[in-house]
């Protein structure tokens, strides 16, 4: 049964079937209503589509695509694009976040909790020292602002103390420097008088090679002692080819001086420091000792430790004396033996030897208590300098705790993560200092 | 859903269906990657050169002209194009907005009959595909631009309505009924023609 449609009506409901506007179910039942008429016009239609879906496509030239491409004017390509580029803001909080997780996983991993900082204080100093190696133990400017409790001075407290033990400290730091000779008086007249100053903790009339003093004290390594190096042997050769002066550790201690000089045959120090780099490098053969670097402290390859010791006897709190060159990235930590007992504050004196960058955290100073733990590590030393700078750089740290706490029994200098543009670590000088002297009365009182 | 013409690939669009996406190419030539580009002149430039010959009324000059301005006028404006059609429709939107600026000068040759031929046996049923073809090639050529146009994106070249509708920036309910329209018309001129010829 059909339905009379028109040729019209037929022909629309035809072209929407082909325009999929009629869907499945409808066009069965348009089919039915309306009969064979409508299923011809469909027909037709789609055809006609079949048959312009079938023209052919005529042959393109050959040439055509090159033709294109030829008439295409090609610009110069931009630089390729970056895939992320991070801004600044992105990239310092990423830097903080590194700085916040290497400082989570140290303490998580490395070292029991410090101290709570309450109990210590901790001044590093660090500044560029376009001088050569050899005015290293000139007492930073920057020690002028390190300040005691007292509000004096560091300098000051030191000539207070001098001033308190009388001339004789500092005779027997001369007497240290005459009794080596000729080389001595190069050390000594090489040696500033403030650093001089603070050497006066041996006692007068302490002889050469007393208790306390390494075996071999005489310039000669004990055999049995592993890792021993020589300046003689190492750091001149390394000091040539960095084109700097080598600069002699400074005679402090009447126990590294050699036997048969008579300690009343001092030289007189020079009152004033001169200079000569020249002649240190060379000067330094005759009272160089050699100390046995632990070979479980050495840690990484390619480093190689060229370091003097000077030691004192334990119950004089000194400290050891040390010089430390690498040569190439390594781990490397050397415990001081700088007992802080019972003066609490001591003072470490770092120098690099040459031009390089210091990475951050390539220095620490970490407190071990009389298992060798450590159990305290100073706050940061090398934030302080400028990265962008390239040194050398004499850095002073200043550890002190105060009167009544318990210090770390010693200190260990830890040098890490010192890349190829670094420059090499020495230890010029590590020394306890006195115990601030009392305040004093303020006037009127 | 029948199977429809319109459902029906043309020849050429094998190749272009054999691309994924054709936008990672377009995009890479954006950034500056001239091989990227040469890949799309050779991907596209034989098939929009045959559409375009359709809309020049096969005037094979302008249909090379019109394809090679296109792609040249792509590759000038590929910082406007933002990936969102496929890069075939973006250059044909290119290509026939000169083309319609240079072919609309020419009016058709004949205008097609309004009535539709009567439903029933009609004089195509009797005609060979290959007859139809060539009265078909005829009837294209005397349909209007737009008529035209849109019978070669959707039976030609195989387009979808959507596509259809993204190029011509019209909706998709337009499509269809300009479509149908066209559709009419070509009827009603294929038909003239076959009688014209049975008369003669």
């Amino acid at each position: 049964m059909s339905d009379a449609a028109s040729p019209t009506e037929l022909t629309r409901l035809a072209l929407q079937r082909l325009e999929e506007e009629i869907d499945d179910a409808r066009w069965q039942e348009l089919l039915r209503r309306h009969g064979p008429p409508l299923e011809a016009v469909y027909q037709e239609h789609a055809r006609i589509g079949q048959a312009l879906a079938a023209l052919p496509r005529p042959a393109a030239d050959p040439q055509l695509t090159t033709t294109i491409l030829t008439g295409i004017p090609w610009r110069a390509a931009p630089p390729p694009r970056r895939f992320w580029r991070p801004s600044r803001v992105m990239a310092s909080a990423l830097v903080a976040a590194c700085v916040v997780l290497a400082i989570v996983l140290d303490h998580e991993l490395a070292e029991p909790p410090p101290l709570p900082p309450a109990v210590h204080q901790f001044v590093a100093l660090a500044e560029h020292a376009p001088a050569e190696v050899a005015d290293l133990p000139r007492t930073p400017p920057a020690a002028e602002k390190v300040n005691t409790p007292d509000g004096l001075s560091q300098d000051a407290a030191r000539m207070k103390e001098e001033r308190d033990r009388g001339p004789s400290a500092a005779a027997v730091s001369e007497n240290g420097a005459a009794n080596a000779g000729q080389d001595s008086s190069a050390l000594a007249a090489n040696t500033p008088a403030p650093t001089r100053d603070l050497l006066g903790s041996s006692p007068p009339g302490a002889p050469a090679g007393a208790a306390g003093a390494p075996p071999g004290t005489d310039g000669s390594a004990p055999a049995a002692m592993p890792q021993v190096a020589t300046l003689n042997d190492q750091m001149v050769p390394h000091d040539e080819a960095s084109g700097h002066a080598m600069r002699t550790l400074p005679r402090r201690f009447g126990s590294v001086q050699p036997d048969d000089t008579p300690p009343a045959a001092a030289a007189p120090a020079p009152a004033a420091p001169a200079a000569a780099p020249a002649t240190a490098a060379t000067a330094a053969t005759a009272n160089d000792f050699t100390v046995a670097v632990p070979a479980a402290r050495i840690q990484g390859a390619g480093a190689t430790e060229m370091l003097t010791r000077q030691a004192l006897p334990p119950e004089q709190h000194s400290a050891d004396q040390l010089r430390v060159g690498m040569a190439a990235a390594a781990r490397w930590s050397y415990t001081l033996s700088l007992s802080l007992r019972p003066q609490l504050t001591a003072e470490i004196l770092i120098s690099t030897t040459d031009a390089g960058i210091l990475p951050r955290g390539a220095l620490a100073i970490l407190g071990l208590d009389a298992q060798g733990r450590s159990i305290w590590r100073a706050p940061g030393i090398t934030p302080l300098q400028d990265l962008a700078a390239i040194g050398p750089y004499r850095i002073r740290m200043i550890v002190r705790f105060p009167p009544g706490s318990v210090p770390p029994n010693v200190l260990m200098l830890q040098v890490s993560a010192l890349g190829a543009t670094s420059p090499s670590v020495a230890i010029a000088s590590a020394l306890p200092l006195p115990p601030p002297p009392p305040p004093a009365p303020l006037p009127g009182h | 859903m029948p199977g429809t013409p319109g459902n029906l690939s043309a020849p050429g669009a094998s190749k272009a269906t054999a691309v994924t996406d054709d936008r990672f190419l377009a995009l890479r030539a954006k950034a500056g990657d001239r091989e990227s580009f040469s890949q799309l002149v050779s991907l596209y430039s034989e098939r929009l050169h045959a559409m375009l010959l359709h809309l020049a009324n096969h005037d094979r000059d302008l249909a090379a002209e019109l394809t090679q301005e296109a792609f040249v006028r792509a590759y000038e404006r590929l910082e406007q194009f933002s990936g969102q059609s496929s890069f075939y429709t973006w250059l044909y939107r290119l290509a026939r907005n000169r083309a319609f600026d240079l072919l609309a000068r020419k009016r058709p040759v004949a205008e097609p009959g309004a009535e539709p031929v009567s439903a029933g046996r009609s004089p195509l049923e009797a005609l060979g595909d290959a007859e139809l073809r060539a009265c078909l090639g005829d009837a294209l050529r005397r349909l209007p631009l737009a008529s035209r146009e849109l019978l070669v994106m959707r039976e030609f070249d195989g387009w979808d309505y959507e596509r259809i509708s993204q190029a011509l920036e019209v909706p998709l309910g337009t499509v269809k009924s300009r479509l149908s329209r066209a559709r009419q018309e070509l009827h009603a001129l294929l038909a003239g023609s076959i009688q014209a010829e049975d008369l003669s």
